[in-house]
């Protein structure tokens, strides 16, 4: 069914009434946006070991309910709010099973960065760097400004679209990217100092 | 707004140019979930296929656990409640009866005579209750009476009526002083409980015999004297219960054993208020007959 779907994988717009008129299939739907449900996964702070689960999660959920998607809603405000909620029930499954489960704990594995195997030992190292460092600090965040400041600064959604997202309005949005900006410049300066003092 | 400092602006670039996805974990993923929706489509066909089989699960106790399980849920909870509370209650009313029982057991009968629950007859089948005597449970035994065939009285026929029946003997050797089988020993709520309710089957057991002998069914009256005092329970009313035997076997014409126990307990309590109506009963008609006889 979906590998079936997914040999025609064109590019997926991120309007539904779009996917609808090009009548886009689930499996170009996964194709279009697998990368965006994982990559925030992460950000938002899941298990390596549930980031499998939580996306396939998503998905399904999307093949259950995209007749429900209002063709005024922005596509990746959908999934992204798909997701948000996704995480929190894992998060809630992994407390009945183990309460010492800390929530929004993540292990931050350089293995998950993207492959790219064109790039150097040296490039691999200072990416990986890169997105542990920006890892880190957003799980320093409060839960509500860590969703704010990922759907601004790393999808660079607009205030809208992070309301919409996220069912709130868009003066607390501002208010909450603005406190999150500080946050998060905060705990970058705590980790990057850490950091530091451990290559001594 | 406040704005990021330049340097985070560039590694928050950085990290959304190269934190993607890998081809393999998509692949992966991908299969995951494909396999994932075909199990849930396959779910749901099976769910939503012809109203047949879905009563049919529903009227299976599987149906009905798999597909109502909130419901079967409560259902279990509730069934297990109520037969724990029943199993307390009889556990509570076994303990009462054997309350009761107790002290009949290892208290020493009167005169060194057997107790009062060995003194059950060991004759019959009569359905005697384990917990609260009933009149509703006791069924008609053939041979817990003795036969009207018994031979009329005479001076010799005390040893004759002796061996009438051993049920008789043993219900009138069994003690007959309230204080020896009644009364438990323990003052606690629960015997005193216990205590009130033999009290209640006694004196209705007492009715219920009186009643039988005054609509003629000596008999009857018997087997309610019989399985009250099988069952332990009597105590207060034991003099009471042994006049009714007597004139129950009066009225089934068997003054032999009529007199035996009548003989016994006037030697035994001789001064009871209940003596009087012995002496006037079948039991010494004969010896009254025989000294009105007497030769001068």
């Amino acid at each position: 069914m979906l590998g079936q779907a997914a040999c025609d994988s064109s590019d997926v717009s991120a309007r539904p009434d779009d996917l609808q008129a090009a009548a886009v299939s689930f499996a170009n739907l996964y194709d279009a946006h697998a990368d965006f449900v994982w990559r925030n996964a992460r950000r938002l702070g899941a298990r390596p070991e549930s980031l499998d689960d939580i996306v396939q999660d998503v998905f399904m959920v999307v093949h259950r309910k995209l007749h429900e998607l209002n063709s005024r809603e922005s596509l990746r405000a959908w999934l992204f709010s798909i997701l948000v909620r996704t995480i929190q029930n894992h998060r809630r499954s992994l407390r009945r099973k183990d309460p010492h489960v800390r929530s929004g704990e993540s292990t931050l594995d350089p293995a998950y960065v993207a492959d790219a195997p064109q790039l150097s030992p040296h490039a691999m190292a200072e990416r990986s760097d890169a997105v542990r460092l920006v890892l880190q600090a957003l799980q320093d965040l409060d839960a509500d400004k860590r969703e704010v400041f990922i759907l601004s600064e790393l999808e660079e959604m607009s205030v809208p679209e992070i309301s919409e997202a996220l069912s709130v309005n868009t003066h607390t949005i501002q208010s909450r990217v603005r406190a999150a900006r500080k946050q998060f410049e905060q705990a970058l300066e705590k980790h990057r100092a850490r950091d530091e003092w451990r290559l001594r | 707004m406040t704005q990021l400092n330049q340097t985070t602006r560039a590694l928050l670039a950085q990290v959304r140019a190269l934190d993607h996805m890998s081809s393999a974990d998509k692949a992966r993923i991908r299969g995951g979930l494909a396999q994932k929706i075909r199990m849930s489509v396959a779910a749901g066909a099976a769910v939503t296929l012809g109203t047949g089989v879905a009563e049919a699960m529903r009227s299976s106790v599987l149906g009905n656990l798999s597909l109502w399980s909130p419901v079967a849920t409560k259902v279990i909870a509730a069934v297990a409640i109520t037969t724990a509370v029943s199993i307390g209650t009889v556990r509570v009313t076994q303990s009462r009866h054997e309350a009761v029982i107790q002290p009949h057991e290892v208290k020493p009968s009167h005169g060194g005579k057997a107790t009062r629950a060995a003194a059950a007859p060991a004759v019959g089948n009569i359905g005697v209750p384990t917990a609260q005597p009933s009149t509703e449970t006791l069924v008609p035994v053939e041979g817990s009476t003795p036969t009207p065939t018994v031979p009329a009285p005479t001076k010799g026929s005390t040893s004759a009526a002796k061996s009438v029946s051993s049920s008789e003997n043993e219900a009138v050797n069994a003690p007959l002083n309230p204080s020896a089988v009644s009364a438990p020993n323990r003052a606690t709520e629960e015997d005193r409980a216990s205590a009130s309710d033999g009290l209640l089957a006694e004196i209705s057991a007492v009715r219920q015999a009186r009643a039988a002998l005054r609509n003629g069914n000596a008999q009857r009256a018997l087997q309610i004297i019989d399985s009250i005092q099988r069952s332990g329970t009597f105590g207060t009313f034991d003099q009471e219960s042994v006049l009714i035997r007597v004139q129950a076997y009066c009225g089934l014409g068997n003054r032999a054993a009529a007199h035996d126990i009548a003989s016994r307990f006037l030697a035994q309590y001789p001064e009871s208020p209940l003596a009087a109506k012995m002496r006037e009963g079948c039991a010494f008609d004969h010896e009254a007959a025989h000294t009105r006889t007497l030769p001068n």
